[in-house]
């Protein structure tokens, strides 16, 4: 008789067929190819078993390598082992200018940090924040009256320039046994952490950090979450039992808030009236990072080690800051004419244009990588 | 001088365990079922099937369980043979389908079918009853 054939594949039927072929080769049993047949109910329950065997240990299996992985949590769990972390979703960044009625002697009004501005994308309003305090001007001088006291009338304040970012603010408090952020649409750019009311500072990496430092490491964890990690005071400070975390961050709904050309105030407190020019439409909203780009570029950051030594390093690391580029050379100064010794000269294209002024930030991002004192050029 | 008289070995066409995997009586060998037997012990799965009761093969079975919680009249009794023949049509390619019968007894909830075929191959008429009946 011969052997039976190995199954090579998931499909019940197939499977099924393999059995068939095999027992075709014997004549003892001749009913197997009939669905009615008792033989044909033992050739189901071997088939079902075999196929269930089959595509459970081919998926078990699957997930246990980042190349073959397809569920992102063990994507993310592969890639925390090399120290990767994946991307959060991305706010939406508009450049505006605010125009600012107030009945006030100063001639400088102050825009307070997280200012919420209402934004209007077709039938949708997002809002939108601002990530630090603006100072708005006025030029209109104070008036006095015959006496010389100043007489308040309504002035106009100004100030351009100003950067919102799309989202709403959130205030988690937490515990040390449990420092998992509970909200999967964070911005992880906007987290802000405190421990008992001192401010930790977020590092990416323990490089230069000593035991007393107030620092912070984010952490991938399921379902798009991440995790606030501390430095076991020996690469930070440790907070212990009892301690009041607390984490503040900005959620937002990534995309979706692209393209905001409209916004509108609900009103500043001081302020009679607020009107807002959009500058630069909202641009750059990104949902996180998706499973094949962090197939990709987990092992690339390893074997970057965030150093930006080799024009490839560079590349690697702006391609990973930066999602939205099309095409990027990175070349030394040395190779263009005149030679121009000392310099790392990017050349960049943005898909779309889209982020394009975010991208500003790359020298001085990149500064802090470098590990040789040489000058960076964005084209 | 002896005369010789052939013998025609009986052929086994068809060939299948039973159910319950019985074996032969006093050898550890297993029992099977051949030819009629075997093709009557298939139409009997097959009606006792119901559809979506086979793994990944949803269609495969005669459904007259469905119809258990109807109430007995002919027009069950019509729909009831018209599965069987159906379903034997379909799934036993073996079976000539000469005529099934469906007789209900109201007073014994029980219904018996009774399926006339020939073995394809084989014309002799077989008969296969089957009662079925509530079961507490």
């Amino acid at each position: 008789m011969a052997n039976i054939s190995p199954v090579q594949n998931l499909d019940f039927f197939e499977t099924k067929s393999a059995l068939k072929t095999y027992l075709s080769n014997q004549d003892r049993f001749a009913d197997y190819d009939f669905e009615g047949s008792n033989m044909n109910v033992l050739l189901d329950l071997l088939a079902y078993n075999t196929f269930y065997n089959n595509y459970y240990y081919n998926m078990a299996i699957s997930e246990m390598f980042l190349d073959s992985a397809q569920e992102r949590n063990s994507i993310v769990s592969h890639a925390k082992e090399l120290n990767y972390l994946p991307r959060s979703r991305r706010s939406a960044k508009a450049n505006v200018t605010i125009n600012i009625t107030a009945t006030q002697a100063g001639n400088f009004f102050i825009i307070p940090k997280d200012t919420k501005i209402n934004g209007k994308c077709g039938n949708t309003t997002f809002s939108f924040l601002t990530e630090k305090a603006y100072t708005a001007v006025t030029s209109q001088i104070l008036q006095r009256d015959s006496k010389g006291d100043i007489i308040l009338v309504p002035r106009t304040y100004s100030v351009s320039g100003v950067e919102v970012f799309q989202g709403r603010l959130l205030t988690e408090t937490l515990d040390i046994t449990d420092t998992v952020l509970s909200n999967n649409m964070i911005d992880t750019r906007s987290l802000y952490v405190e421990v008992n009311g001192d401010e930790y500072v977020y590092k990416t990496d323990i490089f230069g950090i000593t035991a007393t430092d107030k620092v912070f490491y984010l952490q991938p964890e399921e379902d798009n979450k991440y995790s606030i990690q501390f430095g076991q005071d020996k690469f930070g400070k440790q907070p212990t039992a009892g301690d009041t975390i607390t984490a503040k961050y900005r959620i937002t709904s990534g995309p979706d808030a692209n393209g905001v050309n409209s916004m509108t105030s609900n009103g500043i407190a001081g302020s009679a009236g607020v009107s807002i020019t959009v500058n630069t439409a909202s641009a750059g909203g990104m949902i996180s990072e998706t499973g094949d780009s962090i197939r990709t570029f987990a092992p690339k950051a390893l074997q970057v080690q965030e150093r930006a030594v080799t024009t490839r390093d560079y590349e690697i690391l702006l391609r990973n800051r930066f999602p939205n580029i099309e095409a990027i050379s990175v070349y030394g100064g040395d190779e263009v004419e005149p030679p121009q010794f000392g310099k790392v000269i990017i050349s960049v294209d943005v898909t779309g244009g889209e982020g394009a002024a975010d991208f500003e930030i790359a020298p001085s991002e990149l500064r802090n990588h470098r590990r040789v004192r040489c000058e960076i050029e964005v084209q | 001088m002896a005369s010789i008289t052939p013998l025609t070995r009986r052929s086994e066409i068809h060939s299948d365990f039973h159910k319950d995997l019985a074996l032969l009586p006093g050898r550890n060998d297993i029992a099977r079922r051949v030819n009629e037997n075997s093709v009557k012990e298939a139409i009997k799965n097959i009606l006792l099937t119901d559809r979506g009761e086979r793994l990944f093969q949803p269609l495969v079975g005669s459904d007259i369980r469905a119809l258990l919680f109807e109430n007995v009249s002919p027009v069950t009794s019509i729909i009831m043979r018209d599965r069987i023949q159906s379903a034997l049509e379909a799934y036993e390619p073996r079976c000539g389908l000469k005529d099934v019968e469906v007789l209900g007894d109201i007073d014994s909830n029980s219904v018996r079918i009774n399926v006339v075929f020939y073995v394809i191959n084989n014309e002799t008429p077989q008969t296969l009853s089957i009662d079925i009946d509530r079961v507490r």
